[in-house]
């Protein structure tokens, strides 16, 4: 029995330009207070009963709060933030029909404060229920659509204060920052490609040829394209941005430019593709086209760019349901 | 444009196998498969023989109810949890348990019928439902044509409950449809424990150290206690028979069943698993398994929602052991270690710096430990997660540090001289990129 293992090591000196302040504060902090306002007016609309308006800021606090979910690396940055989006937001976190339950307590005498005791009652998944399928003007449904809202307003708030507590992580290892930043895009682009599109257009595994607008993530709403809309723009913002120094310059420098660029390819292709579909659209060609284009953004982040940069990726969640 | 100049020392370990995996092991198979492949025949066999304890005392409860029995039964349910907990380190990595295609898929891919969850209990019997009415319709009620219910449904002659038609059953309609496995049983046994209208009241059954309390009536008096002790019957001999196809699957001494493919030892060749496939499904597995099923699916669904309904264990309260034991089974796998004897060569051994994963296994055992503690002396895992209790931070924290576990995986793989790469690390059940 012949064994032979030879070890090298190699000690790589590159000189790059990070993704930094600029970065960090025209895309990721920028969203986050976005976000904030949106919650702000739709509180506004709320309080006013106007239900024209309110579900029109709902669709403005959909898309702003993709942008902040897309680039969500704060749990990275401290372990203490790692869950805060799961209380804003239950997407494929969540095997309760909260649907049933919020209809129990418009219907109880409790109060509101005890009967909305779980975090995914505060989400922005009951909120877009609420707002959609009951009565704004009544005086229950208004609170509990306000308590909704300003939970989270206060969780959104709590992240801007986290990223500003812990920014200094990020800028101090600027190697750190570009390995969580990509294996955020890894994980985000997976949940788009599988659960956003392939699980309602069919072509995921576990919903292989049964296609169903149903499972699209705001279909209540109608709001399923602005919140893949927003993600990709946001992903925009992470690799393809002439503003500022971004994760696409980067990767030009670590000399990964032929993968970087079918990133920007692919992820161009799954902007267009995007922008001519409407709601009712992931279940025939637009929505396989959608599918085929996020799977090589998927493909290029994960395979090419995580190996050409070096970066060791983490273990992919799955969902849970 | 403010540009931020850095220089970055990057450290590749480059590791490069220069012999084939063949030419290194020769025609022995590879020591970490053979410790992995005899652990799984213990764990299996342990798991059946515990099923068949269970078996028996189901058999004398329904032959002769009595809350003697019952609690004997309960007890056996409780024990075969144990060794079967432990197995669940075996699944996600395309072994017969649960592969999604291949050969040994003949073995009949048990996993769903053995411990689907979370289930839709009022499928099977009565339920208090959140508006505090008793549930009707279900599988125990209907005698006659049964429709589950959800997608593409379809209906079962359930006059009599046999094994087949539960096989029928589950998962008909849905996930959630439930029928056989463990979690039919413990409903059976213990019956509803959860406060669906909401479950910080309570009121269905009161107190932190209390679980279901299915009355000895149902087994009695009730005008369908005939056909609980059908089901329960019928249940039982599935579980005990889809564990004897797992241990027939990793039987010693036979040269045509999984453990010979995978140990490249099987008489028909075509059969035999290439080592490096083997081991990257077996690290990709563990990894995913610890992470998303365990930390995850398991124990952050229930802390984060909060809910009592995703508590693995929510009839008996038993979620604590659980857990306990689905991360005993990963620390089997990862130091070659089973019931206290050493299976020889471990998973974690080639790793040179252990610092890190260890310190993270020591921290999870302190707060496992806290969890079992508190489970038996002040309140079960459905009162840890209320949102108000201090031990959900911990609990939170310790799906934190296995799901770090979990990302350990890959550098684990590494040393061993495995790269793992994205369609290793995703939920194969789930995803195919």
């Amino acid at each position: 029995m012949r064994y032979l293992m030879a070890i090298v090591f190699l000690v790589v000196s590159i000189g790059v330009n990070a993704v930094g302040e600029k970065f960090f504060n025209q895309v990721i902090i920028a969203n986050v207070v976005s976000a904030i306002t949106n919650t702000e007016l739709l509180i506004d609309s709320i309080n006013q009963a106007n239900s024209t308006s309110a579900k029109m800021q709902f669709g403005n606090l959909v898309s702003s709060w993709k942008k902040v979910e897309t680039t969500y690396l704060l749990g990275d940055l401290n372990e203490d933030y790692l869950d805060t989006p799961r209380y804003i937001d239950i997407f494929h976190n969540n095997n309760e029909d909260i649907k049933s339950q919020l209809d129990l307590i418009i219907n109880s005498d409790d109060a509101l404060s005890s009967a909305m005791y779980k975090h995914s009652h505060k989400t922005i998944n009951a909120l877009e229920y609420i707002l959609f399928t009951k009565n704004l003007p009544h005086q229950r449904v208004k609170n509990m659509a306000l308590m909704i809202t300003k939970s989270i307003k206060s969780y959104l708030s709590e992240i801007l204060n986290g990223y500003k507590a812990h920014q200094s992580k990020f800028f101090e290892s600027e190697q750190y920052a570009s390995a969580i930043l990509l294996n955020t895009l890894v994980g985000g682009t997976y949940k788009l490609k599988e659960w956003r599109v392939g699980d309602v257009a069919g072509l995921s595994k576990k919903f292989k040829n049964r296609p169903n607008n149903h499972r699209a993530e705001y279909a209540i709403s109608g709001n399923s394209m602005n919140a893949i809309k927003a993600i990709l723009a946001t992903q925009a913002q992470v690799i393809n941005s002439p503003d500022y120094q971004d994760f696409g310059d980067i990767a030009r420098q670590f000399k990964a430019s032929k993968e970087i660029n079918q990133a920007i390819s692919a992820l161009n292709d799954s902007i267009v593709n995007a922008s001519s579909m409407s709601e009712f659209d992931f279940i025939n060609n637009k929505g396989k086209r959608l599918y085929q284009s996020t799977n090589r953004l998927m493909k290029s982040y994960y395979i090419s760019l995580m190996d050409r940069l070096g970066f060791v990726s983490k273990v992919l969640d799955a969902d849970g349901d | 444009m403010k540009v931020q100049k850095i220089i970055i020392s990057s450290f590749l370990a480059v590791v490069v196998v220069i012999s084939t995996v063949s030419t290194f092991w020769g025609d022995e198979a590879n020591p970490l498969l053979i410790a992995y492949a005899n652990i799984a025949t213990a764990n299996y066999t342990d798991a059946l023989n515990d099923a068949k304890t269970l078996k028996e005392k189901l058999k004398d409860f329904t032959n002769s109810p009595t809350m003697v029995l019952m609690e004997n039964a309960k007890a056996a349910w409780l024990n075969a949890r144990e060794s079967y907990g432990q197995t669940e380190a075996f699944r996600l990595s395309n072994g017969p348990i649960d592969a999604e295609e291949g050969w040994h898929t003949s073995y009949g891919v048990p996993e769903g019928r053995l411990n689907a969850w979370p289930l839709d209990e009022n499928m099977i019997d009565y339920t208090i439902n959140a508006k505090g009415k008793k549930t009707t319709g279900n599988i125990i009620d209907t005698k006659g044509i049964f429709n589950p219910g959800g997608e593409s449904p379809l209906a079962i002659d359930v006059t009599t409950i046999t094994p087949s038609v539960l096989v029928a059953l589950n998962e008909n309609g849905g996930e959630a449809n439930v029928a056989t496995g463990y979690h039919a049983i413990e409903f059976l046994l213990w019956g509803q424990d959860q406060d669906y209208a909401n479950f910080m009241k309570d009121s269905v059954t009161h107190g932190a150290l209390v679980a279901g309390q299915r009355t000895l009536a149902d087994y009695t008096t009730d005008a369908n206690a005939d056909r609980r002790k059908q089901y329960l019957n019928a249940v039982a001999s599935l579980v005990v028979s889809d564990l004897e196809s797992m241990v027939s699957a990793w039987a010693d001494g036979d040269s045509a069943n999984y453990k010979a493919a995978l140990l490249g030892k099987n008489s028909d060749t075509i059969k035999n698993i290439d080592t490096k496939v083997a081991l990257r499904q077996i690290f990709s597995g563990l990894g995913v398994f610890i992470k998303s099923e365990l930390a995850n699916e398991r124990i952050a669904v229930a802390v984060l929602t909060p809910s009592e309904e995703d508590e693995h264990s929510c009839f008996s309260d038993n979620t604590h052991r659980d857990i306990t034991q689905n991360f005993q089974g990963f620390k089997n796998l990862l130091f070659g270690t089973y019931n206290s004897v050493d299976y020889g060569v471990a998973l974690i051994d080639a790793m040179k710096d252990k610092t890190k994963l260890m310190n993270l296994i020591v921290s999870v055992n302190t707060k496992i430990n806290q969890m079992n503690t508190l489970a038996q002396v002040s309140r079960h895992f459905d009162y840890q997660i209320r949102p108000n209790d201090t031990q959900a931070r911990q609990i939170k924290k310790l799906k934190n540090e296995l799901r770090a576990i979990g990302d350990q995986m890959i550098y684990v793989a590494k040393s061993n001289g495995i790269d793992l790469t994205v369609g290793y690390i995703t939920d194969a059940q789930k995803t195919k990129l």
